[in-house]
């Protein structure tokens, strides 16, 4: 069993290492994460080389492991199915997140979830600047131009804004009702873009 | 970074301050103590700042320092290893360094996360007091003003330490919930079936796509699905000891994390309510007397809690949404292609739980009869059954299926312990 191992270690290492075509040792390293060879990219021929590399070096502790599993019939046989799988989605999870890492590496920490809010339709540099507009804690109404969108776009908006206080109102609200709150600003959110109004 | 370190640490210490009141046959592990601690420090801190105590640092040192003092520990014992649970414990090493890499890297900005309990802690953090006015104004814009305020307390206490409300560290509380829980399915696993039978259980548990890599409910996601599957895990340990051994101790412990369950997530009152239910009916003889005081005081303390919660604005947009929705389309029955939907998700080799839930019903087929397995049997049954009977009428497929995949954390614990006795 062990050598079996050993040789399907061996066959993934070689073929990561031909799917990054020779000779890789002279190439720079960013240029080496850059190139995408025989349509393999090469964090996953990379992630392949560690697959047979890490084959080779467990082989004698995975053929006790198989022989346990082996020992406790179907259960071990969906138990190590199960294993196997869960560590090619961790492979692949840990190179998305490498991906990642390496997309946004000169991104400050509060850039990092920006994508997803220009996704929704939202720039996050309008918010940044909405925010620094507006003091902490300070309490504003939000109006939105589109239905059905308008909840999506308010909350989205708080997330961004908090701990500034954003309330509703279905018309238009009286003098009182804004001062029993303490709002004092109005954000307009037109075509997703939000303007910040003071209020008398 | 210390921040993290000295709210775990505060946390911890309580906890086993605390288990040691309550429970003096057994010492705690670290695991057990920081789950305890997460029990008990948002109740004690919602309580006194009902009574008019303002939230701050003080009050978070009244509750922990002194509950620290009383901490006793089990002695660390040498733990054998197998030559054969290498690969596992190595998969599990890199679901952890993927949860925290992941929790240190992404700033605050998922959605349940930060429109839900992020914003409420940012209040309570600001007015430093649970009577927020803004929770009883429906013209206020929130989600869930009626959410449990388990985990807005613990992120509130987490900025007193921190001296502010930092987005790029708050994540940073979550992958220790995954590490204790990942910690109490070692040690029960342990119990059942020597290295590496135990180490298979572990990795079979923590590995799960849907927990580590999930940006929806994983680990690493702030959402409150992994708190309370490890507030559940506890809950369900204990249980199994009280099933064992009738212990007074491990009921009152057990009631401990039921609270801590209630006051984390809605989602904890069906899992505790059949928990006690199953806990009645499969007593050992002469013990079901040991489960009406710490039941009874499980619902005294949340009483106050209940009444409060029923002070606050109706919920929101999302909560009126979906019970509207789920309402209306429960009266027209099961959509079956959704179960098709959360088996493709959930069950497939490659879904979100891997084979994990075949192993389990393979392990409960071949386990050893006993009162635990029939305990952690009928639990995952029928909290399963609960879930699907939410999830099924539904019309919209976000919360028919990728919803499924955390709504079932709770689940882990119990399968896990079938597991184990499967591999015995």
């Amino acid at each position: 069993m062990r050598s079996w191992i050993r040789l399907a270690g061996l066959l993934l290492g070689l073929g990561g290492l031909a799917s990054l075509q020779l000779p890789w040792p002279f190439l720079r390293p960013d240029e080496l994460l850059r190139r995408e060879l025989f349509g393999v990219s090469t964090t996953w021929g990379l992630s392949t080389v560690a697959w047979g590399v890490l084959l080779l070096v467990l082989a004698p502790p995975l053929e006790s492991l198989l022989a346990y599993l082996g020992t406790r019939g179907l259960l071990g046989v969906v138990l190590g199915a199960h294993l196997a799988l869960c560590a090619l989605a961790m492979d692949a999870g840990l190179l998305t997140f490498a991906r990642l890492v390496r997309a946004q590496w000169h991104l400050a920490p509060a850039q990092r979830g920006d994508a997803w809010t220009r996704y929704q339709g939202l720039e996050p540099d309008d918010l940044r600047r909405v925010r620094g507009l507006l003091p902490e804690g300070a309490a504003a109404l939000v109006r939105v131009d589109r239905e059905p969108d308008s909840a999506l776009m308010a909350s989205l908006l708080h997330l961004h804004l908090q701990p500034i206080r954003l309330y509703r109102h279905p018309g238009a609200p009286e003098g009182e009702w804004l001062a029993s709150r303490g709002i004092r600003w109005r954000i307009d959110i037109t075509a997703g873009r939000p303007q910040v109004v003071p209020l008398p | 970074m210390m921040a993290v370190l000295l709210w775990a640490l505060l946390l911890t210490g309580a906890g086993a301050g605390l288990l040691a009141l309550l429970d003096r046959e057994v010492r705690p592990g670290p695991a057990e103590a920081f789950l305890a601690g997460a029990a008990w420090v948002p109740l004690a801190l919602f309580l006194l700042s009902l009574g008019g105590l303002p939230l701050g640092l003080p009050m978070l040192l009244l509750v922990t320092v002194p509950l620290a003092g009383l901490a006793s520990w089990r002695r660390a014992a040498l733990v054998r290893i197998e030559r054969g649970a290498l690969p596992p414990l190595l998969l599990v090493g890199l679901c952890l360094f993927l949860v925290w890499a992941r929790a240190a890297w992404q700033p605050d900005d998922a959605w349940d996360s930060r429109t839900h309990w992020g914003l409420v802690a940012r209040l309570l953090y600001h007015e430093r007091s649970v009577h927020l006015e803004v929770l009883r104004d429906p013209a206020f814009l929130l989600d869930h003003p009626r959410y449990p305020l388990g985990l807005p307390l613990l992120e509130c206490s987490f900025f007193h330490l921190a001296g502010g409300t930092p987005d790029d560290a708050v994540r940073l509380l979550f992958p220790c919930f995954y590490l204790a829980l990942g910690a109490l399915v070692w040690r029960m696993a342990g119990r059942e079936v020597p290295s590496p039978g135990r180490d298979v259980v572990l990795a079979s548990a923590m590995a799960l796509p849907g927990l580590v890599l999930s940006l929806d409910g994983g680990a690493s996601s702030a959402y409150a699905d992994v708190p309370l599957a490890a507030l559940a895990a506890l809950h369900v340990s204990y249980a199994l000891r009280w099933l064992e051994d009738g212990s007074p101790g491990a009921a009152r412990v057990a009631a401990l994390a039921a609270v801590g369950m209630l006051f984390t997530k809605q989602q904890g009152i069906p899992f505790a309510a059949g928990s006690l239910a199953l806990l009645v009916v499969l007593a050992p003889r002469g013990a079901r007397g040991t489960l009406l005081l710490p039941a009874a005081a499980a619902a005294a303390v949340l009483a106050p809690w209940w009444a409060f919660q029923a002070t606050l604005a109706p919920d929101g947009i999302g909560i009126d949404f979906l019970a509207q929705r789920l309402g209306r389309e429960m009266g027209e029955g099961f959509r079956w292609e959704n179960l098709r939907r959360i088996a493709a998700l959930d069950l497939a080799p490659g879904g979100q739980w891997g084979l994990f839930a075949w192993a389990s019903l393979l392990a409960a087929a071949r386990a050893p009869r006993s009162r635990g397995a029939a305990y952690a049997a009928l639990l995952c049954l029928g909290f399963a059954a609960v879930i699907l009977a939410v999830l099924l009428p539904a019309q919209v497929e976000i919360f028919s299926a990728p919803t499924a995949v955390r709504l079932f954390f709770p689940l882990i614990l119990p399968a896990s312990y079938l597991l184990a006795r499967g591999l015995r």
